[in-house]
């Protein structure tokens, strides 16, 4: 197997054992990203050269037989809205192309303490507004499945990233599915956690009552070994909402499953999955539902319980969503204004010419668009604000009382596989319309996971898990006993068109 | 929502500390007409008139955020949040002149 393609925990027992270096492992990524990265454009800054100076100081500590870290061994990528020190932040505008990040973001440094080796920062859509990286000032990251496809976004740069080996995991962020998407027509999982869970601190803004910080990665193990290490409380005190004590998530899962090589058959007894009827109601695409349906007989196979139930504010939930992240967004982008934050333009009369001028050239359509129809809102639809607010309100009730008949939710991640350039960018509703399924538990705040489910047609369907408040380690369960599904999802037995 | 008229995108895209250039703003009307099916789904959804009506929302957990203590701390990122500005003098940040 590609050395890629391990788990981070396996990836530590062939360095301990001294069957593979750190520099070793590390170069072989950066030549796999030499080779790829002209086609794919996942990454808007690389810091190859730091990549193998740690990997020699790795392979040195190594020698002394000392300990490794949760993350040691492992790369990692970081999206372009979260701080990394002395490295370019410019959440992929042109309103923040010089900007330089003067601390690592909270996640950045708790996966630098456990040893991750950062990579560098990955292309997204402008400010995360987007569902396909298309709306990045810099350039359009493409589906390592596929070249002439898109990896989806916004976290499109980090899900590419993930699936073409460029190291184990990626930091990517979630407003409305920005993981969960990406990370379902790339082939790879993505998990969005608990809203408050892990420290938005160091994360540029754009809806903080949604934005979160979570994790794309091969394969259930890395995901839970990054969720263990980046799970606030955060030591800054800030930005995590909830006081409470660490979980060891990679450890629960190696509770159920003692040997990560061997069979998980029963892996979900005891554990009723519900199906949302209203989910379903979207029209899939035929490889979708196909992939899906196969997906839902194996996680019977695997001891799991179906029931149908129903998510009855569903259909609300896209408008709500829109209303609601377009209005906080007025209020987080107005700091950048070339004044004191972002390009100042080069020629202005007045102090209102250079605010107008310089965000009239920084920002991209996608984010003008959504500015001023949040200025819309504010000034002349507050009573749409209220009523997005009570299908908030609904739709965290509409879940509760589901949990009260399941464990897990399943869903599908998205309503079609991964498409070609400008198929959905020329229409604003159409782009929108990708974030329909994923949007529902990022509105009420609760934990989904994106996992391969099945590729027909080569190209990659994601099914989405969604848990109750906290229920990560039940998430992760589920998350793979899904993966179990895939054995052809491995990426080196897709053929790269 | 109504279709807007260029002159109302003008007036929207100015609070919104924006110039368009009319080619935009016909572009964004267009855009706007699209995007108001999100608002318009929205008018099946009762709300209560007045604030006190509404109800208690629903939270994962009954801790209250804590608040940080109001006190001056030392920062010593302060050079490199400079470094960032987009014009500088010295310790200060130029901002471009307010009256004449």
């Amino acid at each position: 197997m590609d050395n890629q393609r391990l788990t981070i925990q396996q990836i530590q027992k062939k360095l301990i054992d001294k069957k593979l270096s750190a520099e070793e492992l590390f170069k072989e990524t950066l030549d796999k990203i030499k080779e790829k990265e002209h086609k794919i454009r996942a990454f808007i800054s690389l810091t190859e050269e730091e990549v193998l100076t740690k990997g020699r100081a790795l392979d040195r500590k190594l020698q002394k037989g000392a300990s490794l870290g949760n993350l040691e061994g492992a790369l990692y990528s970081v999206k372009d809205n979260i701080m990394v020190k002395n490295l370019k932040c410019t959440c992929a505008s042109e309103m923040l192309k010089n900007f330089i990040a003067p601390y690592d973001g909270e996640s950045v440094a708790e996966v630098n303490n456990a040893g991750g080796i950062s990579l560098g920062k990955t292309n997204m859509d402008e400010f995360a507004m987007g569902s396909t990286t298309e709306h990045s000032a810099f350039k359009v990251t493409r589906n390592p499945r596929d070249y002439r496809r898109l990896a989806g976004g916004s976290s499109g740069g980090s899900a590419a990233a993930v699936a073409a080996g460029f190291g184990q995991f990626s930091l990517g962020t979630d407003t409305g599915g920005s993981i969960r998407q990406p990370a379902a027509l790339s082939g790879v999982l993505g998990i969005k956690p608990t809203y408050g869970l892990v420290s938005r601190m160091g994360l540029v803004s754009f809806a903080p009552s949604m934005d979160q910080i979570g994790i794309l990665a091969n394969n259930a193990w890395d995901m839970a070994r990054v969720l263990e290490t980046i799970q606030g409380p955060a030591s800054s005190k800030d930005y995590t909402l909830v006081r409470r004590k660490p979980v060891a998530y990679h450890r629960r899962l190696e509770s159920i499953v003692e040997d990560q090589e061997s069979k998980k058959e029963k892996l979900l007894k005891g554990i009723t999955i519900g199906i949302p009827g209203e989910f379903f109601e979207i029209p899939l695409e035929k490889d979708v539902e196909k992939a899906l349906n196969q997906g839902m007989e194996r996680l019977k196979d695997h001891g799991a319980i179906l029931i149908s139930l129903s998510i009855p504010h569903f259909h609300y939930s896209l408008s709500a969503y829109h209303v609601l992240t377009m209005v906080e967004a007025v209020s987080n982008l107005a700091r950048f204004d070339g004044v004191a934050y972002g390009n100042r333009a080069s020629k202005y009369e007045s102090i209102i010419d250079v605010v107008e001028k310089s965000r009239g050239q920084g920002f991209g359509d996608e984010v003008k668009r959504r500015l001023i129809l949040g200025n819309y809102i504010l000034s002349k639809e507050k009573v749409s604000l209220a009523r997005a607010k009570r299908v908030q309100e609904l739709l965290k009730r509409d879940f509760q009382k589901a949990f009260q008949q399941a464990d897990l939710l399943f869903t599908p991640t998205t309503h079609v596989t991964a498409f070609k350039p400008g198929k959905r960018s020329n229409s604003p509703v159409d782009m929108q319309l990708l974030d329909q399924l994923t949007v529902p538990a990022s509105l009420a705040g609760l934990p989904a996971v994106s996992v391969p489910c099945g590729n027909p047609e080569n190209l990659p369907v994601g099914g989405q898990l969604i848990g109750n408040y906290f229920d990560e380690p039940v998430l992760l369960r589920g998350a793979l006993g899904i993966e179990t599904l895939s054995e052809t999802m491995d990426p080196e037995q897709i053929k790269v068109r | 929502m109504e279709r807007l008229k260029i002159d109302e995108i003008k007036k929207l895209s100015r609070q919104s500390g924006l110039r368009l250039k009319d080619k935009e703003a016909v572009k964004l009307q267009e855009d706007l007409e699209e995007l108001s099916c999100y608002l318009s789904k929205l008018e099946d959804i009762a709300v209560p008139e007045t604030y006190e009506a509404i109800e208690e929302g629903y939270w994962m957990h009954k801790n209250k955020t804590p608040l940080r203590k109001d006190r001056v701390e030392d920062f010593d990122q302060k050079e490199r949040l400079r470094r960032n500005a987009p014009k500088r003098n010295q310790n200060y940040v130029t901002v471009p002149k307010v009256m004449d």
